[in-house]
Formats: structure tokens, C-alpha cells, sequence
């Protein structure tokens, strides 16, 4: 019986209702990942202000610090200060910003399928043969092929999060 | 219409790999790959949630990311429970060396900031306070990254078994 009402209630939804609902759901995660760079990038800017500010880029460097190494050698830096996250992680979340940008320019929101598996594969092999061949097999700095395989990283998996974002809160359903 | 298995056991055991695996000191390092057993605990949920469903039914991403998100919030609590457990056992030596650890790679943060951490360091890491940060901190990270490995796991898992025709499901919590 729940089931049946549940059905009957998703079914009533008009297109205009599950464009304006995919539309929250877009601007929410959008606004979430581009939250999310600003903090990580705002933490040398905070360090040059006030105690008040000083004390912020602490506690955003902390929070970060349980996802992030956060070595200081292996950072991009600004003003002569390391971001909150290393060069990998700025690049993945960057690229997954990029992702979710451009998303409804490179997928039809009405898709409710995942990508194929293999574009995901396709995604992680740069950032594998990145610690595969540069830091595990000779030790060498390479923060050019880091970030670069860290982008496309970010920006591969940002095509399997929105629309599993959109499938979640049923967006799908009835479109 | 079929019914969804629950997705509460799933989440759980997804939840306990999450939160094991990153209160453990020295193995919880593995996060700062890439969030590497947060992800992780959100697939292993996904892969059981997956194994309960009848064989031919599509594996909707949609149960990937709630089966995630639950695990994430099983595990937050698991690891700030384990994470004050291990202090209170091998005292929070680890959690202190881990903050001069970061004194000591941003050795140019502020003076401000480098007070921070210097109380942090100072504080007694079982109060409620530290636990409570604790806590607000691993929901938010575990959360979203948790949801992220359920959709990655739904994305490899799919379909369960070969069917002639998939069945559709309705989704449940």
C-alpha cells in the first residue's frame, strides 16, 4: 500500500516539477563543489589577514587534514602559503567542479543511466600509471602529470555523481 | 513492482569497513589517498546491497548513493567511537604527532594558526569537545565521499545476474 502511494505520488509530478527539481539538484551540487575549492583555496588568503582569519585557515587546513597528507612540497602554493590539499586532491576537486559545469552540455539530463563502466576505468588509469610509474617506480617529482591525471579524475567520476545524485531523489522516476 | 532489500545491513557492514578502516592509526594514512577507505566503505555497502538483489534487476544508482550516504553516517559514528577508544587506550600520542605533522609542513602559516594547533596539541583529546568536532568533521567527509563510493559501486556492480528482461524496482531505505 505505501509502494502504491508512493508510485501514485511520483507518477503526478509534471515535467515542469522534475525540470524545476533537477535544476535545485544541479545548482546545490554545483554550489556545494565550488564551496568546497573555495575552501581549500581560501586558506593562503586567510593566512595573510586578520588573527580572526588566521585562525579560520587553521581550522579549514584541520578539517582537511583527515583526506589530505597536506605535504607542503607536494602542494600548489599562493602568496608564498600551501593550499589546504595536495597537488592530486586540488586537481581532483577542480576537475570535478569542471565536470559538473559542463555536465549539461556533454550529457541529456533526461539520461537516467550511469556512463559505461569502462569510461571510469578509462579515468582512473592515468592517476594509477601517475603512481604506478612516477612514484613508485622512480620516485620523481612529476606535479604536471599529478594534476593532469588528477582532472581528469575528478572530472570522469562528476559524470557518474549527478546523475546518481539525480537518481536518488527519484528525479528519474517519472521523467 | 518489487520491493528493494533493506538497505540498513548493507550500510551497516559498509559503514563498519569505513569506520575501521579509518580510526586504525597508521592504516587510517589510506585516506589521504584520495579517501581511499571512505570510498571504499561506501562500495562494500553498494556490493552487499547489490548481492541481496533478485537476479536481473538493474542496480539503479540512486540505491548506490543512499546505501553510501548510509554507510558514511554508520561509519562517522563508528570511527569517532573507535577513534576515542584508541586514545583512551594508546593515549593521543598519535593524534599529537600527527598535529605537529602539520605544524610542521605549514611551517609558514601564521603565527595565529600555529597557536591553534598549538592548543589543539595541548587539549585532552577525550573531551567532548574534541569528540564533538571530531564527529562534526567525519560526518560531513565521510558522508559525501560514502555517497560518491556507493554510486562508483553501482556504476561497476550494475545489473544483477543475466536477466531476459530487467525488473524495475521501487526504492525504499
Amino acid at each position: 500500500m505505501q509502494v502504491m502511494t508512493k508510485i501514485t505520488k511520483t507518477r503526478a509530478l509534471t515535467p515542469r516539477v522534475i525540470r524545476r527539481r533537477k535544476i535545485t539538484v544541479y545548482a546545490a551540487i554545483l554550489s556545494l563543489t565550488l564551496f568546497w575549492c573555495v575552501l581549500f583555496v581560501s586558506v593562503p588568503f586567510l593566512a595573510e589577514g586578520n588573527p580572526l582569519a588566521r585562525k579560520l585557515a587553521a581550522v579549514i587546513s584541520l578539517f582537511f587534514s583527515s583526506v589530505c597528507h597536506q605535504a607542503a612540497e607536494r602542494s600548489f602554493h599562493l602568496m608564498g602559503h600551501p593550499l589546504a590539499v595536495c597537488i592530486r586532491c586540488s586537481s581532483i576537486y577542480v576537475g570535478f567542479l569542471l565536470g559538473v559545469v559542463l555536465y549539461p552540455f556533454i550529457r541529456d539530463w533526461n539520461d537516467r543511466s550511469l556512463p559505461p563502466r569502462k569510461i571510469l576505468w578509462i579515468g582512473l588509469l592515468p592517476t594509477a600509471l601517475e603512481i604506478g610509474i612516477f612514484r613508485l617506480l622512480f620516485n620523481i617529482p612529476a606535479p604536471f602529470f599529478r594534476a593532469l591525471s588528477g582532472l581528469i579524475l575528478g572530472a570522469v567520476v562528476s559524470l557518474y555523481a549527478i546523475p546518481g545524485l539525480f537518481s536518488a531523489i527519484q528525479i528519474h522516476q517519472s521523467a | 513492482m518489487e520491493k528493494s532489500p533493506s538497505k540498513l545491513v548493507p550500510a551497516l557492514i559498509g559503514g563498519c569497513v569505513m569506520g575501521v578502516l579509518s580510526s586504525i592509526p597508521y592504516i587510517n594514512m589510506g585516506n589521504c589517498l584520495c579517501c581511499m577507505w571512505i570510498l571504499l566503505g561506501g562500495g562494500v555497502g553498494a556490493f552487499f546491497y547489490w548481492r541481496q538483489l533478485p537476479p536481473g534487476t538493474e542496480f539503479s544508482a540512486g540505491d548506490g548513493a543512499v546505501v553510501g550516504l548510509l554507510s558514511g553516517i554508520f561509519g562517522a559514528l563508528l570511527s569517532t567511537f573507535l577513534v576515542s577508544f584508541f586514545m583512551a587506550i594508546i593515549g593521543s600520542g598519535s593524534v599529537q604527532d600527527f598535529l605537529t605533522g602539520i605544524l610542521e609542513s605549514q611551517s609558514d602559516l601564521s603565527p595565529e594558526a600555529e597557536d591553534l594547533l598549538d592548543e589543539l596539541s595541548e587539549q585532552e583529546f577525550l573531551s567532548p569537545i574534541f569528540i564533538l568536532i571530531y564527529l562534526f568533521f567525519a560526518l560531513i567527509i565521510d558522508a559525501i565521499f560514502g555517497t560518491l563510493g556507493g554510486i562508483l559501486g553501482a556504476a561497476i556492480f550494475r545489473k544483477r545476474g543475466t536477466p531476459e528482461e530487467p525488473t524495475q524496482i521501487q526504492g525504499n531505505a
